[in-house]
Parts: structure tokens; sequence; C-alpha cells
């Protein structure tokens, strides 16, 4: 296994070139293993998983949820003022930033974005939480491949380009990160329901998030630094390949705005059911967005 | 820039229509549409145009805040202007294969005629590079791209935000006319550098017999544009007309 680790590490090497010294012994950053270990037992799980509970009831799960969503709201938090705080003090250019030139700043977005690398690995307990509560029109490619390519991308980030550059989409999905498990927590709360504003941008947010995401990234490409350039193009590869499953998935849920509008409407008589309410979170804001379009056809 | 109009405004009723047969639940309607690969490359295609011009109008604002003058700046988005213009020669391809209902002719004559401007005026002829003229169109053409294409996005997704489509039928009005302006006063700036290098021209006599004077060329270009651009441009405010005062109507009755 060792000796498999190290000849990974040469063809990386070859590859990609010299690894970020500052992150070396960082926990599950120094062997790729863990972290493709993990991804295939999550997708074994999402296969499995389903098969498993076809014929069993669902957990609610409603009190760790809370737990859970109130956790990721504050490290999504956590994440994102030290982000912001972190590129405010190093000065970081929006046009291209390189990962040497910040001194203590850049190693405070590393230490920062090891955060956001890990808390890939525990958002893979959203979906587990879809299979366990049966919610399987959640899991739809677009959150697996998603969730799946997150975390073992930025394990490469993480060794190669920990810093510089790579900040702006982590702080933007940190921030849509606090708006969406915020309200995920807060709405199985019945009182506090008719306060949750926000839940109709979380979509809109993320659509914002890729473009903002592309601009910076291209950024980087037309006015160079020491970043290197094919990081970026990786990077602008990656929000396409999400804006076309993402494009796939929204008009699959318009085509669908029959059907969701009937199981919105079942939902909605089941109050005190998590798993109606997120079910209902996630749905709602494309039902809501279909909404407008129809009714203009019909003048 | 005059033919944008024209354009815009086929693809705007086409787009439209489009958006109103995928809806329907008629079977006949929704094969109308793009189908679900198409959308997708669509919605790709318009978001990278989104994020590209707006890349050209950070970069134009950067540049003018660190020279703290705004004469020259096309040098500082030279690169992605002319990456991301040139890109918009993919529409024409777009209407050839039939995904979006528009006139290959009239994209064709639209897309070109910028392209043209780009590589065979501003990049050719390198002392007008620092007039404001080219500021002038690069501003407008700017502004009207990130509208064009964050519509098209939000039409392909069946989601049109009010403002977008309240941008798109009424800035043209100022813009249209800006961007025309920069058009031709930066290709009468060209016309003296292009008369004294014999640029892209051929003289008798030849072994082909043909001759072409660019310059006379360029001047026909600036004439065309008398008849061309009020046809075009009274088009759209007429569509305008009938694009927002239909959501009006809408709205009275909601």
């Amino acid at each position: 296994m060792e000796h498999f680790d190290a000849s990974l590490s040469t063809y990386f090497k070859a590859f990609l070139g010299p690894r970020d010294t500052r992150v070396k012994g960082w926990f599950l950053l120094d062997n790729y293993i863990p972290t493709f270990v993990c991804s295939v037992i999550y997708l074994l799980i999402v296969w499995l998983g389903p098969k498993y509970m076809k014929n069993r009831q669902p957990f609610s799960c409603r009190g760790i949820l809370q737990l859970y969503n109130l956790g990721l709201t504050l490290l999504s938090l956590y994440m994102f003022y030290e982000l912001v705080t972190g590129v405010w003090e190093g000065k970081y250019n929006f046009f291209c930033q390189g990962t040497r030139s910040a001194g203590e700043s850049d190693m405070k977005i590393i230490r920062v974005l090891w955060w956001y690398y890990f808390s890939k690995l525990i958002e893979f307990m959203d979906t587990f939480f879809f299979i366990l509560r049966k919610n399987n029109h959640q899991i739809t490619v677009l959150h697996v491949y998603h969730h799946a390519t997150m975390l073992n991308i930025w394990w490469f980030v993480m060794n190669w380009v920990p810093c510089g550059h790579s900040y702006f989409g982590a702080t933007l999905n940190s921030f849509i990160h606090v708006l969406m498990y915020s309200y995920y927590g807060l709405s199985s709360i019945p009182s506090m329901r008719p306060y949750l504003w926000w839940k109709k941008y979380i979509t809109q947010g993320q659509l914002v998030q890729f473009v903002l995401t592309i601009i910076q990234t291209t950024c980087g490409v037309f006015w160079p630094c020491s970043f290197p350039l094919g990081w970026l193009f990786f990077q602008i590869g990656y929000m396409i390949s999400l804006i076309a499953l993402f494009t796939n998935f929204y008009i699959q849920t318009y085509n669908k705005k029959g059907a969701s509008r009937r199981k919105d409407h079942l939902k909605g008589h089941q109050n005190g059911s998590v798993a109606a309410v997120n079910g209902h979170t996630n749905s709602f804001p494309s039902l809501e967005n279909s909404v407008k379009p129809r009714k203009q056809r019909k003048d | 820039m005059a033919a944008a109009a024209a354009t815009a405004a086929t693809k705007g009723n086409g787009g439209g229509s489009g958006r109103v047969g995928a809806g329907d639940s008629s079977g006949a309607r929704k094969k109308k549409g793009p189908g679900p690969v198409a959308t997708a490359y669509l919605v790709i295609y318009n978001v990278v145009m989104t994020a590209g011009w707006l890349v050209i109008a950070v970069g134009l604002v950067r540049a003018y805040l660190a020279k703290g003058s705004y004469h020259s700046l096309y040098y500082s988005i030279e690169r992605p202007l002319k990456f991301f213009q040139t890109g918009a020669l993919l529409e024409i391809l777009h209407c050839a294969i039939g995904i979006v209902p528009s006139s290959v002719v009239l994209t064709s004559f639209q897309v070109m005629s910028r392209v043209f401007l780009i590589w065979a005026v501003t990049h050719s002829v390198k002392e007008v590079q620092s007039e404001d003229s080219v500021l002038l169109f690069v501003i407008a053409w700017t502004i009207t791209e990130i509208i064009r294409y964050s519509f098209y996005t939000f039409s392909l997704l069946n989601h049109l935000p009010y403002i977008i489509k309240w941008a798109r039928y009424t800035l043209f009005i100022v813009l249209y006319p800006m961007g025309v302006t920069g058009e031709l006063l930066t290709i009468y700036a060209a016309l003296p550098f292009v008369r004294q290098a014999g640029l892209y021209s051929i003289s008798l006599p030849n072994k082909y017999n043909f001759s072409f004077d660019y310059h006379a060329f360029l001047i026909l270009i600036m004439i065309s544009y008398i008849p061309l651009f009020p046809q075009l441009y009274f088009h759209m405010i007429h569509q305008r007309r009938k694009v927002l005062s239909h959501t009006e109507e809408h709205k009275k009755f909601e």
C-alpha cells in the first residue's frame, strides 16, 4: 500500500508539478487514497442505500438533523468570515492572485480552505439523510456528481494551489451554504416558517455563484499572474459541467410542475414531518420560479 | 451594430414562441423547442458569454481605476474582447442547425459586422486603438451583450426577471446609437491610415485581373449604415411597445 502511494505521488508530481509543502502532514492531505476510498464508499451507499430502504419505514432523523444543520450553518459562517477577512488582510487581487505573495494571510486562507475541503466530506451526510428519510427524488445526478467530485477536486487544490485565486469559489459557496443550512435548520421549527424569506433566493444564488466564479477565473486567464493557468482552465470546465447538469435538473423540475404542485400540496398537510419540510424546501424554489412564466403565457 | 436590433428582435420573438411551445402540454408544440441536450448546451453558451462580457466590464472598470483616465482603455480589454466577440460566431452555427429559431442571414450579418470591426478595422489599424470612439462602441457592446446573453439564459430556463426584459427592450434606445456612433467614428478615423498604407487592397495589373480598394469598401460600409440603422432601430422600438405593454396589461390583470 505504501508502495502504491509512493508511485501515485510520483505520477501526480510528474503530471501536476511539485506540491505545496505548507500543507505537508495535514490530516487526510498527504495521501490521495483515503479521499478516494471515501468517495467510492459514498457512491456505493448512494447506489445500495435506496435499495436497502425500499421496504422499510423512513427514519425521521429530526433531532440529529437540527443539530447537523445548525453545525453546518456555523461552520459555513466561520469559513465565510475567515475567508473574507483573510482576503481583505492579504489585499488579494480579484483579477489574479498567486499562492505565494501574501505571507501570513495566505496561511490563514490555507487553514480555512482545509476546513472547506473537510466540510465536503461532512456534507456526504446530506445524501445519507435523504436516503434514510427516503427523499430519493432529491438524490439527483447533479447532487451526487457535485458532492462526489468536490471532495476530490479540493484534495488536489489543497495540495497544489491551497490559497491565492482558489479562495473565490469557496467563499461564495460558504455564503450560499449559510443561507441553505440555516434555512433547513430553522424550517423544521414550525413557528419560524413565516420568517424564512430567503428560501427562494437559494436556487438563484447558485446560478449567480456559477457566473461569478467563471468571471473571477476568466479574469485570471486574461490578466494572468503566478497562479497556474491549468488550474484556471480546469475550474472553468468544471463550472460548465455543473451548469449543464443544473440546466437539466431545472428543466426537468419545470416540466414536472404539475406533479410538483400536487406533491407540494400534499406535503403541506404534513407539518410535523421533517422529511416533508425539507422536500418542500428543495422543490419550492423551482416551483415558484416556474409559476411566473406560466401566468405570463396565459395572457 | 445596427443589425443587432433586427437579430435581437427576431431572437426575442423566436425565443418567446419556443418557450411557450416548450411549456405547453401539447406534444406537437413541445417538439418545436430545443431538446434537453441542446438546451443545456445553449445555457452553457449563454452563461459563459454573459460571464465573458462581464469580465470585459470589470476589466474596463479596473483599468479606469488604475489609470484614472478613460483614454486608451482598449489595450486593457483587447484580448477578452476579441475572444468573446469572435466566440459569437457560434451563434451563426446555432441558427444554421436549428437549435435557435432565428434567421441565419440576420444573425450572420450582425455577428460578422462586429467581428469585422474588431479584426479588420480596430486590430488591423493600430492607430485607431487609442481613439475614444473605440471605447464608445466597446462600452455599448459590453452592456448590450451582458443584457442580451442573460436574457437568453433566463429565457431558456423559463424564468425571465422583468428587469432583464425591461433592460433588453429599453437600454438599446441609448446603447444602439452610442455603439453605431463609436463604430462609424472608428471606421472614419481608420480611413487615412488605410489609404496611406494600401491596407488589404489589391491593385491592377495582376494575374487575376481583379482590384479591390479597402478604403472605398470602408466608405461603402459607412454609407450602408444610413439606410440600415433607422430601419432596425425603429423596428426595435416597435418591438418594445409590443413586449412591455403586454407585460403591463398582464400586471393589471393580476
